[in-house]
């Protein structure tokens, strides 16, 4: 248990997606200009990490592993066949189907959630938070349990980062900055002061 | 045939797809032998420079690799039985890193006294020693591997003197440590400072440790630490210890001159 | 060269470039700058992908039907990624940056220029255009990548490319090897370029 504890609370902190691994900028500099949008982009990521890692995290173990198919289905011909080659488009094709597939569901037993969620949805198809989270459970090896954790945390730690950033952001509208700086320049400094603020943990 | 006609949806999406993974399976299976190549060349290099027998900075062709390499003796050591299992290309072929995986062969490590970080190893674990010219062990170099504060480090710890007691090398080729802090331990510097230290005290436990700030010039066990990457050398702490002490019946063997090539 | 073609190439480098004004393509401009070396290789395989993802595309454009013109791209794009992945893993040299690079090459499917590009361009033009198109993006891209690799890299280590430029009189700055820095440099990049060409100023 503590080691799962640990390892959310390192993904949310530490190794938060967006403020040390840069994932996700894209959305994370354009939708975090109201707190309010911000929660709801927040939601959303958390909700589809959690459900995309573990899937993406069994597709993996199961089917694209060295002879996890052979292992699987017991057919001669699987043995030895290792396609994680394959694991970049299973991934995104399993993103873009949950996200699809998420957003019909809401639409059809939340409609209120869908009108607020419902936007952000497709973004999130693009956002390479999502499918980098995937790829860095591949690359450390993350079991079953490991990646729902891995994924809520993850999810989490974009969040907290991107309302913190549109907070800030809000702010920012009543100061007086550089011409050359506003909008987009004065983000990046922001963000850059957020990092430093999030780099405090990695020494605990 | 109107462009937007189901029809013409269902082939373009079939060609598409149909292209595309001709596309991708030729070149991954074109590219896989020199990817193997690549990967094999990559572990040789790391093994020969951890050896001391090739300088960090040098550029050599694959053929000198492989012909430095052959200067290595290559033992496979079963933890359990404490016996020599394989020698020369036979242990060569044995993967420490995949056998810590694969079920049947991996064995629970055992962290009450030294903590790696990590679950599992394989059963049994590679050595590389080099002699000299009356046949005693020279040097004798280990593979360690273990969790550091966010991912596993992987390296080797070359061991030679009397007894094979004395650190000679201490280098990891692979980690994802804080950079600037924690990735550190790759620096030569730092790694510089474990040359001389003893490993083992008088009754074989594994002594040598990374202390917090830096070291007391007296003792011949204790190596400066890293500020600001206390939980990584933590990490390495606990990762050497226990592949010394894992490996402490081989070095004995190889010091007492009972292994024969 | 033909007027168009050389505006197509030359617009992206400062007038219009992808990274500073559009924000597209950061979380990877970000995240692989702590070397040179590393920063080249990223540049050099999106410069590629990106110029061939445009011409593929460009060439098929008008027969792509609407309704599934988006997961055509993406396929298209995400092949020719895993192909370069693929390649970066087999030359000897480019091996070791490779793994450097980790999940970061797999990223370039996310990396939101070529999507841009593809949907916003490639769509509508002749392969001609959309390769100069897609070459001007890749370099735009990489000249911010490569500057912002070479100020970290020599700051932080006092290195380029690993050959020492400075003396041992030089105390590295720690901060340019970690992610805050990368943030501050880009926010001073866009603060430089918007004030040489004060169009780009963004208004409230």
């Amino acid at each position: 248990m503590e080691h799962y504890i640990s390892l959310f609370v390192r993904t949310i902190f530490v190794e938060n997606l967006a403020l040390s691994f840069f994932l996700g900028m894209c959305t994370f500099l354009a939708v975090s200009k109201r707190v309010a949008t911000a929660i709801g982009l927040g939601i959303a990521v958390i909700v589809v990490q959690g459900i995309t890692m573990p899937v993406n995290n069994l597709i993996l173990n199961y089917i694209l592993k060295e002879n996890a198919l052979y292992e699987m289905t017991g057919i001669q011909a699987f043995a030895g066949l290792d396609l994680q080659f394959l694991s970049l488009i299973c991934f995104i094709g399993v993103i873009a189907a949950m996200v699809q597939i998420l957003e019909m569901a809401l639409d059809r037993y939340f409609p209120p959630l869908y009108s607020a969620l419902g936007i952000f949805l497709p973004l999130i198809t693009v956002n390479c938070a999502i499918l980098g989270g995937s790829l860095f459970m591949q690359t450390r090896d993350y079991n079953f349990p490991e990646s729902v954790v891995y994924g809520l945390g993850t999810g989490f730690g974009w969040a907290l980062a991107i309302i913190l950033l549109a907070a800030v952001r809000e702010r920012i509208r009543y100061s007086h900055v550089p011409a050359g700086l506003r909008g987009l320049g004065i983000t990046f400094i922001t963000v850059g002061l957020l990092a430093m603020a999030f780099m405090a943990f990695s020494g605990i | 045939m109107s462009k937007d006609s189901i029809l013409k949806t269902f082939i373009v999406a079939f060609i598409t797809c149909a292209v595309c993974s001709v596309f991708v399976s030729s070149a991954a299976v074109l590219l896989k032998p020199y990817q193997v190549m690549n990967q094999e060349l990559f572990k040789n290099k790391n093994i020969l420079m951890a050896c001391g027998l090739m300088e960090s900075g040098e550029n050599l062709s694959p053929a000198e690799i492989q012909e430095r390499f052959k200067k290595l003796q290559v033992v496979k050591f079963n933890f359990t039985t404490g016996e020599i299992a394989a020698t020369g290309e036979d242990a060569l072929r044995y993967d420490e890193r995949t056998s810590a995986k694969t079920p049947g062969e991996m064995v629970k490590v055992d962290s009450s006294q030294f903590k790696p970080g990590i679950a599992t190893r394989g059963k049994y674990g590679t050595a590389y020693y080099v002699t000299d010219e009356t046949g005693k062990v020279k040097t004798v170099t280990i593979p360690i591997v273990g969790k550091g504060l966010w991912s596993v480090m992987y390296g080797f710890i070359a061991l030679g003197g009397e007894n094979l007691n004395t650190v000679e090398r201490l280098s990891f080729y692979e980690q994802g440590e804080t950079a600037g802090l924690g990735s550190e331990i790759e620096n030569p510097e730092w790694t510089g400072k474990w040359q001389g230290k003893l490993a083992f005290n008088e009754s074989g436990v594994p002594k040598i440790h990374v202390v917090k700030g830096a070291a007391n010039p007296e003792s011949s066990y204790e190596v400066d630490g890293i500020s600001g990457a206390t939980l990584t050398c933590n990490g390495v702490n606990g990762t050497v210890g226990y592949w010394l002490s894992e490996y402490q019946p081989l070095l004995k063997k190889l010091a007492e001159g009972e292994v024969k090539p | 060269m033909k007027k168009e073609y050389r505006d197509a190439l030359l617009n992206p480098l400062f007038k219009n470039n992808p990274v500073m004004l559009q924000v597209l393509g950061i979380c990877s401009a970000l995240a692989v700058t702590t070397k040179l070396e590393t920063a080249i290789t990223m540049a050099l395989a999106v410069t590629v992908v990106l110029t061939c993802s445009n011409v593929a595309i460009s060439v098929i454009r008008n027969q792509i039907p609407g309704s599934i013109r988006m997961i055509v791209q993406m396929v298209i794009i995400a092949s020719l990624v895993m192909v370069v992945d693929q390649v970066l893993k087999a030359i000897p040299q480019t091996f070791l940056i490779s793994k450097q690079l980790s999940v970061f090459v797999g990223l370039i499917i996310t990396n939101c220029i070529l999507m841009g590009r593809a949907e916003a361009y490639a769509m509508k033009n002749p392969p001609g255009m959309s390769f100069f198109d897609g070459l001007g993006n890749g370099l735009g891209y990489s000249i911010v990548l490569i500057c912002v690799a070479a100020i970290r890299e020599l700051l932080g280590t006092g290195s380029l490319l690993g050959f020492q430029v400075f003396g041992t009189w030089f105390q590295p700055w720690g901060i340019m090897v970690l992610a805050p820095s990368a943030f501050f440099l880009i926010g001073f990049f866009i603060w430089i370029v918007r004030t040489l060409h004060p169009e780009q100023i963004e208004h409230e």
